[in-house]
């Protein structure tokens, strides 16, 4: 049988890769692992708000694509598929956190849905001078987007991601994502000029 | 005006964001995630292997990993079944006969000895023989042996003594019928004119002799031990009374040859 070196693989798509890992090639999964940690990791550090948090979610999302392989069909894209299973895991452990560190202003009056937070946390001034400053007031603007919004504007405006493949991701009707993707830049536009008045 | 021309501004300060990349132990951490993994799956399929493989009866009652041990579990005991119908029970109906003839062996004996108070059992002597029954025989001494011999040449001369006595009274009988037919001619010799009455007289003995002899016979043929027998048989009892029938029936033939000599006299 002949062995593949490294550079093989590279030239592969993401669907012959998981194709070949469905395979038990291991190489395979390895090159699926260089391609994706990246993507995946910025999408969920943008997500969450938290470098440990993302990094712990993305070796789920890569832990449970090993285990899940066989799940995989070939009509769809990986890329879509994977991202699901990061934006799952994200989701799921974020709305835990949510429920334990975050002052909900739509707790107080549960009819009302906020398209987004204020962020429980004050922002001190030595904070914000360590860091970017900028970068650091768009995340936390991010962090405090409605989650439904948050997804799909770091889809498209980060991850670069068009809108079929946004809806294919989130599972929803491309003109939801479209509204959600419009929606969501409104909110954060909003909150950053909000943030910028308070400074 | 198009969603993505009204919100340059903010998509482009979006795409500007720093690209965040995982640490330098990100693959390791994965790979030793994904090692710990395999490890306890094949932990778990292990146990679950042991698990499978259970005991003597799981193992008999899941043929597919044993598909052979039904049958020849079913064939072992097919066999043991067949070696205990033949020699176990076989001997259990022995051992059950024995003790049959032990106890009426037992019986015998006990209806033989007199009931006197409690019986004693002599304990077994080393040299003795044991019969079937398990009673002690002490062997016999030479002495004892001698006194067998004589008691059983004492029967015999009895017996043939008793025979002799027959035999003579039945001589004894026939020389007394022999000397009547003589005396009887001697009788009409002498009185002629007595004839017709003396020829009455003559059938008459006849017949009475001859009724003697049928009487006597009877006897001989019906002694006191076949009447016994016989009324024992009518008491409808066991196998011994049987026996002593059968000796009285060849004491009958006996008789018969006794009578035959009678007979083979009495033309002589």
């Amino acid at each position: 049988m002949p062995v593949r070196s490294g550079n093989d693989y590279k030239k592969l798509t993401d669907e012959e890769l998981i194709l070949k890992f469905q395979k038990e090639d291991i190489d395979a999964f390895n090159e699926l692992v260089n391609r994706y940690k990246d993507k995946i990791m910025n999408f969920l550090f943008r997500y969450t708000g938290s470098r440990e948090e993302a990094e712990d979610y993305a070796q789920d999302a890569f832990f449970n694509l090993y285990k899940s392989k066989h799940l995989y069909r070939e009509v769809g894209k990986f890329s879509s598929w994977f991202y699901r299973i990061a934006i799952n895991i994200a989701k799921t452990n974020y709305m835990k956190k949510k429920r334990l560190s975050t002052i909900s202003i739509s707790n107080a009056d549960p009819d009302e849905e906020k398209d987004y937070e204020l962020p429980a946390k004050i922002i001190s001034p030595e904070e914000s001078a360590q860091a970017s400053i900028e970068s650091y007031y768009i995340q936390r603007a991010l962090e405090n987007l409605n989650a439904k919004y948050r997804e799909v504007v770091i889809l498209r405006d980060i991850q670069d991601l068009d809108y079929e493949e946004i809806a294919k991701v989130t599972n929803l009707p491309l003109g939801t994502v479209k509204s959600r993707i419009n929606r969501g830049r409104e909110c954060l536009k909003e909150m950053l000029e909000h943030i910028y008045k308070s400074k | 005006m198009d969603s993505e021309e009204k919100f340059t501004d903010i998509r482009q300060k979006l795409q500007n964001l720093e690209k965040i990349r995982t640490g330098e132990d990100f693959v390791k951490n994965l790979q030793l995630k994904i090692v710990e993994h395999e490890a306890e799956k094949r932990r778990e399929h292990a146990k679950k292997y042991d698990e499978s493989r259970g005991g003597f009866l799981k193992n008999l009652f899941t043929p597919r990993q044993y598909p052979w041990l039904i049958p020849a579990a079913g064939f072992t005991v097919l066999l043991f079944f067949v070696f205990y119908i033949t020699y176990v029970n076989r001997n259990v109906s022995e051992k059950n006969i024995q003790s049959k003839a032990n106890d009426s062996a037992k019986n015998e004996i006990s209806q033989s000895i007199p009931k006197s108070g409690i019986e004693k059992v002599e304990p077994p002597v080393p040299g003795d023989r044991m019969t079937d029954g398990g009673v002690n025989v002490p062997e016999k001494t030479p002495e004892k042996k001698d006194k067998d011999i004589a008691a059983i040449e004492q029967d015999k001369e009895s017996r043939r003594n008793e025979s002799k006595t027959r035999v003579e009274s039945f001589d004894d009988h026939n020389q007394k019928l022999e000397a009547a037919p003589k005396q009887r001619n001697e009788d009409s010799n002498s009185d002629d004119t007595k004839d017709d009455s003396n020829s009455d007289e003559t059938k008459d003995d006849k017949k009475t002799e001859s009724a003697i002899i049928k009487s006597e016979n009877q006897r001989g043929a019906m002694k006191p031990q076949e009447e016994s027998a016989v009324r024992e048989m009518d008491s409808g009892d066991t196998v011994r009374k049987k026996i002593d029938l059968k000796i009285g029936i060849i004491d009958k033939t006996k008789l018969e040859e006794i009578r035959e000599k009678i007979q083979n006299s009495g033309k002589r």
